[in-house]
């Protein structure tokens, strides 16, 4: 059974950069936790640490009494994850892509088959499953990532920027999924741009800049700590990440291209 | 407009080295960020690999030159070589470009181009792959050219040989990206059927058969150089190819001879350039086209799901991402392409039934170290972006070898039992030395190649996104890997050699013996390896 995600003094780091500076956090069963930050700001490589994907330079991870350096294949079998651009085999079709994974993930056939049928009817995607996988429009893979990534019911869901190329459908079925997946003590955790997606789905949100966690807690925690009842998740963001007042970029940039 | 294309071909095989080694410890470890260094540094290693490639030609050619500059050399034997290695030279032409098609279509790297207004072109392909690595094996041909001027002072004969040298590059570089097309055409779209894979695989067989046809036409008259006997006079000079040495070594007594030897290369060097002006642009559309779909609606509808246990499922997997992509399926070929001149000499020139049982399986054995190296490869480059899946699940990498194993194995053994039952038949083997060298041949390739894919798979760098023939090294890598090879399967044949000479005094005259101890110690190995990659996490 899953336990809490925590992280202590995590270090990656590329040539002369820390992509990733000391970074602490727990995140505890059940949640939906957002990761936000501005590009470059680590999330990606926090993100596939935790797959164990990517090995750490140094500091502690567990998910659950699992460590992704040393239980790479539990850890793998526990997660399920959606990159930032969907990596899937295009030469197969959605379908044997499906049952593919499922048979390494050793899911039975009857359990496979109801999954898969329900997954592919609420995406809106059975009229492309016998498709090449190669063929298909970016949304559509990246519906099929996201369904080869909840189909082993996952104790932890990890999304890389998983709403990107959704349609407005698709991206509601996800929500609710989420949430679904959240209140049967399961963790998600998802990287995500779209700061209004974040504010409504997550329980708790952490913004990361420059590889540490500036803010973290939930929306309530935040304003508080911001001394800004009234602000929304874009006003704090852009404060934390120095943004706050980007009137004279905006500026330059009219004068640039007129 | 020029600077621009220049810029395009360069950083074409830029992007393509990028791909390779972006995750790399030791191009992350050194440049986190893009920019001047870093484009420096990639463009280094392309140098660097261009240098070593052309530097390993000239002393492979050197090496092979030098003989017959000796006091027992004659031209005529220097012209054989000379044929051979212009043979060579054309093999790793459509080698090469094949490699280059299929980097650039897997990674779709003229995409970015598609938006600009800029016609880039063949041109752009063409400069791109001749100038950062198509031309450093022209390198081959040149030592025995320097050697004879150094001789014999014949200037026409270094002219001629390098114009050819150039003929023949092009034509290699024409015939790759032809073989590309005319082997990818189809793939696309709806899911392949099983008549549309045996299609796939039977235009492959076309290409075959026509190159076969080439092979032999070209070495079935039996003294091929300076004087085929079957041609004289004019024809000499205009028979494609088997013109080479003749026109290198030819001795010019004659101003009409100049004039043959000046027109032949003009006439082909014409029918290339159309070859070239008329394929290109096909060629350049077909790496151009991507797909769209549209959605035809939601509808609810009943599939068939197929369920496989996990080591059919990983297996089946291999098997579709290699048979349905056409990039894949060409490399897998690739290896006939390398082992046919060779298996063609010994058959039409080496008088099998003469030259004794090592020679016959010497040259079978050349087939398992190509087929072995070159499976091991592309078995894992296979996987393109995929490795990012395959890494994010739970798979032991093991068992990822053993698939891929598999697979390489079922074409290797549609490649090689062909070829070993008709030397075998050639040169007069009785019956139970089919099964000896058989048995021995499979367990040398399974042994062989189950070590060589554990070795490069363990070679991809943590987090990496994708896998192509430049994250091993590109042609270094695959000269170190052809050497690793060579050494684990000339052990066993080693200790064969010992073992037959401490039994008999003299290993020739007892090949059931030889094939017995060879095959026994390769099934040993293949027994290691085994454990060895089941170890392997």
């Amino acid at each position: 059974m899953s336990g809490p995600i925590v992280i202590r003094d995590l270090y990656k780091k590329y040539a002369d950069n820390y992509a990733l500076n000391g970074l602490n956090l727990t995140i505890d069963t059940g949640q939906i936790y957002g990761i936000l930050g501005p590009n470059g700001s680590g999330k990606t490589t926090l993100l596939r640490i935790l797959c164990s994907l990517l090995d750490m330079t140094s500091g502690y991870v567990r998910l659950g009494e699992f460590n992704p350096v040393e239980d790479s294949e539990k850890i793998k079998s526990m997660v399920g994850y959606v990159p930032e651009t969907p990596a899937l085999y295009e030469s197969l079709t959605p379908l044997e892509y499906f049952s593919f994974v499922c048979s390494v993930r050793g899911i039975g056939q009857d359990v496979m088959e109801r999954r898969v049928r329900n997954l592919v009817d609420a995406f809106g995607i059975s009229d492309k499953v016998d498709d090449f996988i190669g063929s298909l429009s970016f949304g559509t893979k990246q519906k099929v990532a996201i369904i080869s990534a909840i189909i082993h019911d996952p104790d932890y869901l990890i999304l890389d920027e998983g709403m990107n190329g959704l349609d407005p459908r698709s991206a509601k079925i996800l929500k609710d999924l989420l949430q679904d997946f959240a209140s049967h003590g399961k963790t998600v955790i998802f990287s995500t741009h779209i700061l209004e997606v974040a504010e409504s789905v997550c329980n708790r949100i952490s913004i990361l800049f420059n590889g540490k966690i500036v803010i973290e807690g939930t929306m309530e925690d935040m304003r508080s700590e911001m001394g800004q009842k009234q602000s929304n998740l874009e006003d704090i963001f852009l404060k934390l990440t120095g943004d706050e007042d980007l009137k004279p970029v905006i500026e330059t940039l009219k004068r640039t291209l007129r | 407009m020029r600077s621009a294309k220049a810029f395009i071909g360069k950083r074409i095989m830029i992007e393509q080295r990028y791909l390779a080694i972006k995750n790399s410890n030791r191009f992350t470890s050194r440049f986190r960020k893009g920019g001047e260094k870093a484009t420096s540094y990639l463009s280094q290693t392309i140098k660097i690999s261009y240098v070593a490639s052309s530097v390993s030609f000239i002393i492979f050619s050197t090496i092979l030159s030098e003989p017959y500059f000796g006091p027992g050399g004659s031209v005529r034997g220097l012209s054989n070589l000379t044929f051979l290695l212009y043979v060579y030279l054309m093999m790793i032409s459509i080698y090469s470009s094949l490699i280059f098609f299929n980097t650039i279509k897997t990674n779709n790297l003229l995409e970015p181009l598609n938006p600009l207004p800029i016609r880039s072109g063949y041109g752009v392909l063409w400069s791109s792959w001749f100038r950062y690595t198509g031309s450093a094996s022209i390198f081959v041909a040149i030592p025995p050219l320097i050697l004879f001027y150094s001789k014999f002072g014949s200037i026409t004969g270094i002219v001629f040989g390098i114009i050819w040298a150039f003929i023949i590059t092009v034509f290699g570089f024409l015939a790759g990206s032809t073989i590309s097309v005319f082997v990818s055409s189809h793939f696309n779209e709806k899911k392949r059927s099983f008549s549309n894979s045996i299609r796939g695989i039977l235009r492959i067989l076309v290409v075959i058969a026509i190159f076969l046809f080439f092979e032999t036409s070209v070495y079935l008259p039996k003294d091929i150089p300076f004087v085929i006997p079957s041609l004289s006079g004019l024809e000499s000079y205009f028979v494609f190819f088997a013109n080479i040495p003749y026109l290198i070594y030819g001795h010019y007594f004659y101003a009409s001879q100049y004039i043959y030897g000046i027109l032949a290369t003009l006439f082909y060097g014409f029918i290339i350039y159309i070859f070239y002006m008329k394929v290109g642009p096909l060629i350049y559309n077909d790496l151009n086209t991507t797909t769209a779909k549209l959605s035809t609606g939601v509808e609810k509808r009943q599939f068939h799901f197929p369920a496989y246990g996990f080591y059919r499922s990983l297996i089946m997997k291999e098997f579709r991402t290699i048979f349905r992509k056409s990039q894949n399926l060409i490399l897998l070929f690739i290896p006939v392409f390398f082992i046919l001149p060779t298996l063609i000499s010994v058959l039409f020139y080496g008088d099998i039934q003469s030259i004794g049982f090592s020679s016959v399986y010497y040259s079978l054995i050349s087939v398992v170290v190509v087929c072995s190296s070159f499976y091991s490869l592309v078995m894992i480059i296979s996987e393109g972006s995929g490795i990012e899946v395959l890494k994010s699940l739970p798979i032991k990498t093991g068992k990822i070898i053993f698939s891929k194993n598999i697979v390489g194995l079922v074409v290797f053994i549609f490649i090689s039992v062909p070829i070993t039952v008709i030397f075998l038949f050639y040169s007069g083997s009785p019956l139970y030395l089919y099964f000896l060298i058989i048995f021995d041949l499979l367990s040398a390739y399974i042994f062989s190649s189950l070590f060589n894919m554990r070795r490069l798979y363990k070679k991809i760098p943590d987090g990496s996104s994708t896998v192509n023939f430049y994250s091993f090294g590109g042609n270094i890598g695959l000269a170190i890997l052809f050497l690793f090879t060579i050494i684990l399967i000339m052990l066993p044949v080693a200790i064969s050699i010992a073992g037959t000479y401490e039994l008999f005094g003299s290993y020739a005259g007892h090949p059931a013996v030889f094939y017995s101890i060879n095959g026994s110690v390769n099934f040993v190995g293949l027994l290691m390896a085994a454990r060895f990659v089941r170890m392997t996490l």
